[in-house]
């Protein structure tokens, strides 16, 4: 099936105007699939770290939204073990007026607002309600840990 | 099979046997008495009694009778009866004596007749009186041929039948009888006995005697009567020499034996091969016939046309006589079969599987005679409808049709050019001229110098043979080494037959668009009559001879009166104003007088302006309809045939018709055909661009149209091309089709390339776009649930076994399903429609909100609102304002930039049309509400309205905010999607060319009303031509539209502008629905792309996806179902195929 001119014209304006502190690169075999580094905002437990996403454009899309999910370890209210995120417009509220680029922007908004009332893994939520600061450092270590770029 | 006939089984071995008093000398046998030899004649061999003595026959050539070498021919040198002599054969004193009275000579005519030289019988006949019984119908039933015979061989002198067909005169050369050849036959005994018949006895053949003759005097074809009582009893029996019955032959052999006996075609000697030396009744005994044909089956008047017109306008039936021929055809191929005789020369590849072929046909011949006899008694009650009739054939292949079509169109680019006259005002390409050429050629009768004398298809050629079955030579007649015979028709000739063409005309068969109506046009002005010129030669305008018109003198046949300076063109009714305009332009002033006969102006009595008496002023011209043709000849059939009674077309032989669109009268049994079959003229002509539709039969009527002898006699045509063709012996049926053809029709495709390669005419391209149209949700509901129904409706027919006779209702809702592809308007009641329609209008007036809605007016209406200090209403004129400006931005679900078919939600935002739909569409199927992507208020589906702006429309004054915008309702009230994609691609067209010009067809005249109102909606000037409308507001409609010079489309009806029309100033063709085979709209595209066009012409089919439509598409490929004969079905195996086809339009 040939893509989509929507498609096309997004991935071309993700390439030509870069979000900054996001990119999102197509797979060669597959323009359907991305690969997706966000990095965390500023001043938030997330900063100095390059998540790595896997996003996918289901057949319906922009009818249904994309399926996205975190690849890089994250610990984070609204992102579960195996990356899901818990995110309104990845579901009810999804519009076929917004893009890759929106949502990225979302997630990355995401970041830097963690939400531990509307949780997805349940036990990061809890300690982010029970000790903030304990779980913003428990985020920050795994930051560090997991989604700084070793140098080479 | 072997032809040489080398290995041969020795039973069947020639032999030579040219007569029976020849015979003994190399007969084998020597017991048997040569005495006896001058009896051994039966009556054929006999010098017949002529009533005449001077023969109608003349002596024509002097050839001398070569005698055959081993001896005289008995009864070479017979006397007339009125000597009172007979040296050879029956001995009439003999005879006497045995009586012992003097018998008159009539009397002994008879008996020798019957008899032979068997005097035995002859004196028992003579006795018990069955002669008188026999006598009359004897006398009675002697073929004039005969007569010819023996009156020929009286005089030593050649006779020449006065036949059309020179065959006979051949005959001066050939004895009474030559041998052909012999084979073995099974016979069974009628009688016991001992030695009765042993090995090698001669045994002779005779015929069951006939039991109840009927006297016809004077009658022509007297022998009918006696060769139906025949038919009946087919018993040949074998006596010994002293005429008693020894057995009869099998039936299987006695069949057709009897026949070659009865019709004196051959005679037959056989001799015992084998016989059980005690003979009990039924014992099966075998015998070698000898067989010899016989001087008077060369004779025989075979098949003379007897044609259509004796039996008047009516179809003719079968005759008894062609009943005869049929039985004699039979009966020689089967003999020819058996003897292992074949032909020298023919034109068929095999001539065995040929062989069974015809045996064949003659059997599908025979039950078809039954069938159709049944159908024409029904036909003539009923007096058949003009319009589709039950038509015959099957309907050919469309490989078939083109392997026919690539024969016929076999066109030679060194044919010679002819030059128009002076008066002509075109000129003409050289292909033009080469058709002139052979038009001219055609019409003089003028004899192609290069084309070979061809042999006549149906004819065969035979040698014969040279050594009899036991190889012994047979006297050579060394100019007479061959002989012909007509499988097909049991005729016999020793002279070659030729093929001939008699008819002054032919078929104009150029495809579409290469100028058959200005070829004709040329041959109108350069091939005049002689009376026509010296008309003109005298030049003065009425001469004082003919100031007043004498009543005409001149008669024709049938008390026509010739009209030798006129052309009668028939044409399709929608085609009159174009062809007088065509015959006016393309003649200089005055050169031409045109006429078009019809309506009113039919109030002109023809026969006076059209005689040679009024040569000077009679129309050249005169165009008339079909119609017109039709209701003149109903008026004479219904009163009492008298052409001459009448005025009109009837009463008048033109000298050229030229039939225009002549596969209107492609079924033979329409009344239009038969009119016009009638039609008196010198020249006939026939334009037709697709001479074949979808049977031979089509072609068939054309023929007799053009009255080819003898093509146009159906039954003969019928046993030629159409059986071998049902028979599946596809090859013979279009060979004979295209030697009947290839004198007859010019062809040129345009696709032809002259030798130097550039193509015959240089048309501009065209191409043929298949759009494909997605039906809205509303209309789909429509559709399945017509499809269900239709489909449950069809197969429960099929489990029930009624398709048969429920196939008029499947077939009807097989048609509201297209219709339901076009317009789901086009399939509802018209009532509920209405009131859904005033509903829908309630709410909406009560919404605030209309169908349609200008732009301007609402911003304006929400700016004056604005006065009022209303913030809403500040916030909906700038929406308002941003919707225009919108139009040009990208939609947000498909980032299509422009939207395509912008479309706004009840909360004013835009996104593609199609776009909007489908996400309420996703969003439904997932039980979520749809809402707006933009402010996720919830869309309501029935408040979804199109922004229609008018940028393409050079009347609308663009306005300074840009071009004026509507809002128009989609869904509820608006039109289909077919409607909607042809104004989209119409809009879009004016939008790149604001002048072009386009036609848009449908089959539907319901279906174009409905597209008028959204083409006027869309402010497009627009034309329609359907077939209800009258001859004058035709032409005014195609006038108007050819002189239009702003964007203006042309609604069509398929069936009134499918045909001959002259649409080339458009460039853009619009099929709204498939028929169903393609040709019928290629011919409609092809009225746009023809010789004239000037431009690329782009033609766009409309096809709804996963539909009917989609479907028929494929069945339009495979050609299989063609609609034409669907109205009516004459035979079950058609109408079973339609089933096959509704199955899969319904899979």
């Amino acid at each position: 099936m040939a893509l989509p001119k929507r498609i096309v014209k997004e991935t071309e304006r993700l390439m030509a105007e870069p979000v900054p502190g996001i990119s999102a690169v197509p797979h060669e075999d597959n323009l359907r699939y991305f690969d997706v580094e966000i990095h965390g905002p500023s001043s938030s437990p997330y900063e100095g770290g390059v998540f790595k996403l896997e996003l996918f454009l289901p057949d319906d899309y922009p009818m249904a939204p994309p399926k996205i999910r975190f690849l890089t370890k994250i610990f984070h209210p609204n992102v579960d073990k195996l990356g899901r995120i818990c995110l309104d417009v990845l579901k009810n509220n999804w519009s076929p007026a917004l893009q890759i680029r929106t949502i990225l922007l979302s997630i990355q908004a995401l970041l830097g607002a963690p939400n531990p009332d509307d949780p997805l893994a349940a036990d990061v939520a809890k300690s982010w309600k029970e000790d903030e600061q304990a779980a913003i450092a428990t985020a920050k270590a795994w930051t560090q840990q997991y989604a700084v770029p070793k140098a080479a | 099979m072997n032809v040489s006939g080398i290995d041969e089984p020795p039973s069947k071995r020639r032999r030579f046997f040219a007569d029976s008093s020849d015979g003994h000398l190399d007969e084998p046998h020597t017991e048997f008495p040569v005495s006896k030899s001058a009896q051994d004649h039966d009556n054929e061999n006999l010098p017949v009694f002529s009533d005449a003595p001077s023969s109608p026959f003349p002596a024509r050539t002097q050839l001398t009778l070569p005698h055959p070498s081993p001896g005289p021919v008995p009864g070479s040198d017979p006397s007339p009866r009125e000597d009172g002599t007979n040296q050879t054969g029956f001995d009439r004193e003999m005879f006497e004596s045995f009586v012992g009275t003097s018998v008159p000579s009539n009397i002994m005519a008879v008996l020798e007749e019957h008899c032979g030289n068997d005097m035995n019988r002859a004196v028992n006949m003579y006795f018990d009186g069955t002669w008188k019984k026999l006598k009359r119908k004897a006398l009675g039933s002697r073929p004039p041929a005969t007569i010819a015979a023996s009156s020929a061989r009286a005089e030593q002198t050649p006779a020449s039948a006065s036949s059309s067909r020179a065959q006979t005169s051949g005959l001066y050369t050939i004895p009474e009888s030559r041998y052909i050849g012999a084979f073995g036959v099974e016979g069974w005994t009628t009688r016991s006995g001992f030695n009765l018949l042993k090995h090698g006895d001669r045994v002779r053949i005779e015929r069951q005697k006939i039991q109840v003759p009927k006297p016809s005097f004077g009658k022509p074809g007297p022998r009918v009567s006696a060769a139906a009582a025949k038919r009946v009893d087919v018993i040949v029996r074998f006596t010994d020499l002293a005429g008693r019955e020894i057995g009869r032959l099998a039936k299987e052999t006695a069949n057709w034996v009897s026949a070659l006996m009865d019709q004196k075609v051959c005679k037959f000697e056989g001799t015992c091969v084998y016989a059980p030396e005690r003979l009990r009744t039924n014992d099966t005994v075998f015998l070698q016939l000898r067989c010899s044909l016989l001087r008077t089956a060369f004779l025989s008047r075979g098949f003379e046309a007897s044609d259509n017109r004796a039996a008047g306008r009516f179809e003719e039936a079968e005759t008894s006589e062609e009943r005869d021929l049929r039985l004699r055809q039979v009966a020689l191929v089967r003999l020819f079969q058996e003897i292992n005789l074949f032909p020298t020369r023919g034109n068929a590849a095999a001539a065995k599987s040929q062989r069974e072929g015809l045996l064949h046909a003659a059997e599908m011949a025979e039950n078809k005679e039954a069938e159709k006899t049944k159908a024409q008694s029904l036909d003539n009650s009923a007096a058949p409808s003009s319009s589709e009739e039950n038509e015959e054939g099957q309907e050919l292949e469309q490989d078939q049709l083109d392997a026919l079509y690539k024969k016929a169109q076999s066109f030679d680019f060194g044919t010679p050019e002819a030059e128009p006259a002076d008066t002509f005002a075109f000129s003409l390409r050289p292909y033009q001229k080469q058709a002139l050429h052979w038009m001219m050629a055609k019409e003089k009768d003028v004899k192609d110098q290069d084309r070979e004398v061809s042999m006549h298809p149906l004819w065969e050629e035979y040698a014969w043979p040279t050594k009899d079955h036991d190889d012994k030579p047979l006297p050579e007649y060394p100019d007479q080494p061959v002989f012909y015979v007509n499988p097909y028709s049991g005729e016999l000739s020793l002279e070659f037959p030729r093929q001939e063409q008699h008819c002054l005309g032919g078929i104009l068969a150029d495809e579409m668009g290469l100028g058959k109506t200005i070829q004709m046009l040329s041959l109108i002005h350069t091939h005049r009559s002689d009376v026509a010129l010296e008309a003109r030669r005298a030049a003065k305008p009425v001469s004082t001879v003919n100031q007043l018109p004498r009543l005409p003198i001149v008669h024709g046949r049938d008390g026509t009166i010739d009209a030798p300076c006129t052309t009668l063109v028939i044409a399709p009714m929608s085609l009159l104003a174009q062809w007088q305009s065509e015959v006016e332009n393309a003649s200089h002033e005055g050169t031409l007088r045109t006429m078009v006969y019809y309506g009113t102006e039919k109030n002109v009595d023809l026969p006076t302006i059209c005689c040679e008496a009024n040569a000077a002023n009679a129309p050249d011209v005169i165009i008339t309809s079909y119609g017109v043709v039709l209701s003149e000849f109903t008026q004479i059939a219904s009163g009492n045939g008298n052409r001459g009674g009448t005025r009109g077309i009837f009463s008048v032989n033109f000298f050229r018709v030229i039939m225009d669109e002549a596969h209107h009268i492609k079924n033979r049994q329409s009344k239009t055909a038969r009119a016009c079959y009638e039609i008196a003229a010198r020249h006939r002509w026939v334009l037709t661009g697709t001479p074949i539709v979808n049977r031979l039969e089509d072609i068939f009527s054309l023929v007799r149209f053009l009255r080819v002898e003898p093509w146009n006699n159906f039954s003969y045509w019928r046993t030629f091309i159409t059986v071998p063709f049902e028979s599946k012996d596809y090859m013979r049926a279009l060979d004979v089709v295209q030697t009947v053809l290839e004198p007859l029709v010019m062809r040129r495709t345009k696709d032809m390339k002259t030798p130097d390669g550039t193509p015959l005419v240089a048309l501009p391209p065209k191409t043929v776009e298949i759009v494909d149209i997605e039906l809205s949700k509303e209309e789909r509901d429509v559709y399945d649930y017509i499809f269900k129904r239709a489909k449950r409706a069809f197969f429960a027919n099929v489990e029930a076994g009624t398709v048969m006779k429920a196939f008029t209702s499947i077939f009807a809702q097989i048609l509201r399903l297209r219709q339901s592809c076009c317009h789901p308007l086009l399939v509802r009641n018209q009532e509920v429609v209405a009131e859904e329609e005033e509903a829908g209008a309630l709410a909406d007036a009560a919404a605030g909100l209309a169908d349609d809605m200008d732009l301007q007016s609402l911003i304006e209406r929400f700016t004056a609102a604005t006065d009022d200090g209303a913030d809403a209403n500040v916030f909906g004129a700038h929406v308002l304002s941003q919707i225009r400006d919108e139009a040009l931005n990208e939609c947000p679900i498909c980032a299509e930039e422009p939207m395509i078919n912008q479309t706004v939600t009840g909360c004013w935002h835009s996104a593609c049309k199609n776009c909007i739909l489908e996400y309420i569409r996703h969003q439904t199927d997932k039980h979520e509400l749809p809402r707006c992507w933009q402010c996720r208020q919830v869309i309501n589906s029935r408040d979804l309205f199109e922004v229609v702006r008018y940028d393409d429309d050079p009347d609308v004054p663009t306005l300074s905010q840009g071009p004026r915008i509507t809002l128009q309702r989609i869904g509820i009230g608006s039109s289909s999607a077919k409607v909607v994609a042809l104004i989209n691609h119409l809009r879009e067209l004016r939008r790149e060319n604001p002048t072009i010009k386009s036609v848009v067809f449908s089959q539907f005249t319901s279906f174009l009303s409905l597209i008028e109102p959204a083409l006027a909606r869309a402010n497009i000037h627009f034309l329609r031509l359907d077939g209800t409308m009258a001859q004058k507001a035709r032409a005014a409609v195609l006038n108007e539209f050819r002189e239009s010079k702003k964007f203006t489309v042309l609604l069509l009806s398929l069936k009134a502008g499918g045909v001959g029309l002259n649409l080339t100033s458009a460039k853009r063709v619009y099929m709204m629905d498939p028929w169903w085979s393609f040709a019928v709209e290629a011919q409609a595209i092809d009225r746009v792309h023809r010789m004239g066009q000037e431009d690329e012409v782009k033609i766009y089919r409309f096809i709804v996806k996963n539909s009917v439509e989609q479907r028929m598409l494929k069945v339009q490929d495979r050609k299989k179902f063609i609609a034409t004969s669907l109205g009516m079905m004459s035979d079950e195996e058609k109408k079973l195929q339609r089933i096959e086809d509704i199955k899969e339009l319904l899979s």
